[in-house]
């Protein structure tokens, strides 16, 4: 346990400077987004905004898509700095040659995100959501997101030895489920209309499938270093996301 | 002399590549291993399997009496590896690299860390980064050697050092050595390198291990020798197989005696070679052995 703690200890000293400048980045992102959400209102449409304030909102709603791409940027920077530091892709890490173990490093890393990525990004979703929309605003499905984001990210990362190469995996790995997910909206269409679309989204089974299968991936990396395996693991995960994803649209052939 | 690292028929292939054959090996314990062999022959794809850092396809090994597979915390808190192709975390400054690793090893020693951050001359509150070669190797030499493991690993430590830096890491090395009962597995493509500090020698090539020998035996055996012909005098068609590299420039003929004896060596030459002149034979270095060897290997593709 002790040395979990210190290797958190050490991992905190590394990537501090960075965290502070993405918790930043991630109040703003998320008051953005209360903002962008609260003008306008439940439908999510600007035809119903009046014509004087679709400039701001336009602008706003902008800015908050910019501050989350940059977020989400910044959140991979950190998970990359902290993964990549001691990779269990390749033989040439220093953690290798120094008495500790896989399952050791893993609880520290996890642990590590947990405290200091999920649990932040949660609690600024909270807050932020609840002072600007309202007490409920924030469902069991964002706070879930956090999770599977922190989970996915942490999957690219283990898989690669550099965000250069995270960055391209994760590519990858969105280019092949958007393709997968495009044609399968394709077979089942007139099933899915925009509503079906949207539905995708808030069902929470596929994306608690893809926290599954990333831990598995996860595990499997750190305990073996056997990186092939654990890719072909992530991977398999792709077509059994998409089918639970888009099960709904399938039932009335089936 | 029991054996601290053990290797059978150990072998690594990547893609078509057999980058280690059938390498069976034995280091014995308190000695200071040299393996030797050329750029590419397999040196550092043996060090890894020895070190778990990569699994071997086929054979297997044991370090420290364990499974090289099944090494834990327990067995790398007793080995202290160095190697150039190691990722030294940059971000830390030597200090921090020291205050990160001494909670690991509960054999820590504060005064002998002391001691080689002086003799090293290292910069306690730079950042590893900055540093040049040298003072890389220097930094992971340190938090290799303070908690005084068993076995050492080093390999190639002295690629890209300049003479004075690897003099001084040769000469701490020394100085531990005479203090500390341990074993050194040093591997290096220069023989110059490690001339001052082996005791036992090991020469790998093309992956397979082709000589494992005591560095006096091998002194004992190898003689550098040369003599003039007889005018109208030859060699015989059929020379023994310990002469390697026999090579004559018009009745000068000179090879080395792989299989020397000081008692029978010279009566042997001039019972194969009778009538021979002016024959001399020198001691050789463990270099003038090793380029020997390489020459031999590389003559018998």
């Amino acid at each position: 346990m002790n040395l979990i703690f210190h290797i958190l200890r050490k991992d905190f000293h590394h990537v501090r400077l960075i965290l502070c400048v993405w918790y930043l980045l991630l109040t703003l992102a998320a008051a953005l987004q209360a903002k962008s959400d609260l003008l306008l209102g439940e439908d999510a449409e600007l035809s119903k905004v009046p014509v004087q304030d679709k400039e701001v909102v336009m602008a706003v709603f902008f800015l908050a898509v910019l501050a989350a791409v940059l977020e989400l940027s910044l959140r991979a920077t950190v998970v990359s700095k902290l993964i990549h530091d001691d990779s269990v892709v390749g033989s040439t890490a220093f953690w290798l040659s120094r008495p500790v173990s896989g399952s050791k490093l893993l609880a520290s890393k996890a642990l590590f995100l947990a405290l200091t990525l999920v649990l932040p990004a949660m609690l600024v979703r909270l807050l932020v959501f609840s002072q600007f929309v309202g007490a409920n605003s924030t469902s069991r499905h964002d706070l879930l997101a956090e999770v599977v984001s922190a989970a996915v990210l942490m999957t690219l990362a283990v898989l690669t030895p550099s965000l250069a190469r995270m960055a391209f995996l994760g590519g990858i790995m969105a280019g092949v489920t958007c393709s997968g997910l495009l044609f399968l909206s394709w077979l089942a269409i007139p099933a899915v209309d925009g509503q079906e679309l949207g539905r995708l989204f808030t069902d929470e089974l596929p994306w608690l499938l893809v926290l599954a299968v990333c831990g598995v991936a996860i595990c499997n990396q750190y305990l073996t270093r056997r990186t092939a395996r654990s890719t072909i693991m992530a991977f398999t995960g792709i077509p059994l996301f998409l089918l639970l994803m888009s099960r709904h649209w399938f039932q009335g052939a089936i | 002399m029991s054996a601290i690292i053990e290797t059978r028929e150990l072998s690594r292939r990547f893609g078509q590549n057999l980058a280690v054959n059938d390498f069976t090996m034995q280091v014995p314990r308190g000695s200071i291993f040299a393996l030797l062999g050329p750029n590419g022959a397999g040196k550092t794809t043996v060090i890894k399997m020895l070190m778990n850092m990569i699994r071997p396809s086929n054979g297997r090994a044991s370090v420290l009496d364990v499974d090289s597979l099944r090494l834990g915390p327990d067995e790398m808190s007793r080995i202290g590896y160095v190697s150039e192709n190691q990722d030294l975390p940059g971000w830390m400054s030597v200090q921090e690299l020291v205050d990160y690793c001494r909670p690991m090893y509960p054999s820590w020693d504060t005064d002998l860390c002391a001691q080689l951050i002086r003799q090293f001359d290292l910069p306690l509150a730079q950042k590893i980064h900055g540093f040049s070669r040298g003072m890389r190797s220097k930094a992971a030499l340190l938090v290799a050697l303070a908690y005084r493991p068993e076995l050492v690993v080093l390999d190639e430590p002295f690629n890209g050092l300049d003479l004075l830096v690897r003099d001084e890491f040769i000469r701490g090395l020394l100085e531990l050595s005479g203090r500390t009962e341990w074993t050194v597995l040093v591997a290096s493509h220069d023989i110059d390198e490690v001339e001052r500090l082996v005791d036992w020698v090991g020469v790998i090539d093309r992956g397979a291990l082709r000589l494992s020998e005591s560095a006096a035996s091998l002194e004992s055996r190898f003689r550098h020798c040369e003599f003039t012909l007889e005018p109208g005098g030859q060699l015989p068609a059929a020379l023994p197989e310990s002469w390697l590299l026999p090579a004559s420039v018009g009745q000068r003929v000179r090879f080395v005696e792989s299989a020397y004896r000081d008692e029978t060596g010279v009566g042997r030459v001039r019972r194969i070679v009778p009538g021979l002149m002016d024959l001399t034979v020198n001691r050789m270095s463990l270099k003038e052995i090793f380029v020997a060897l390489a020459r031999n290997y590389r003559a018998e593709v």
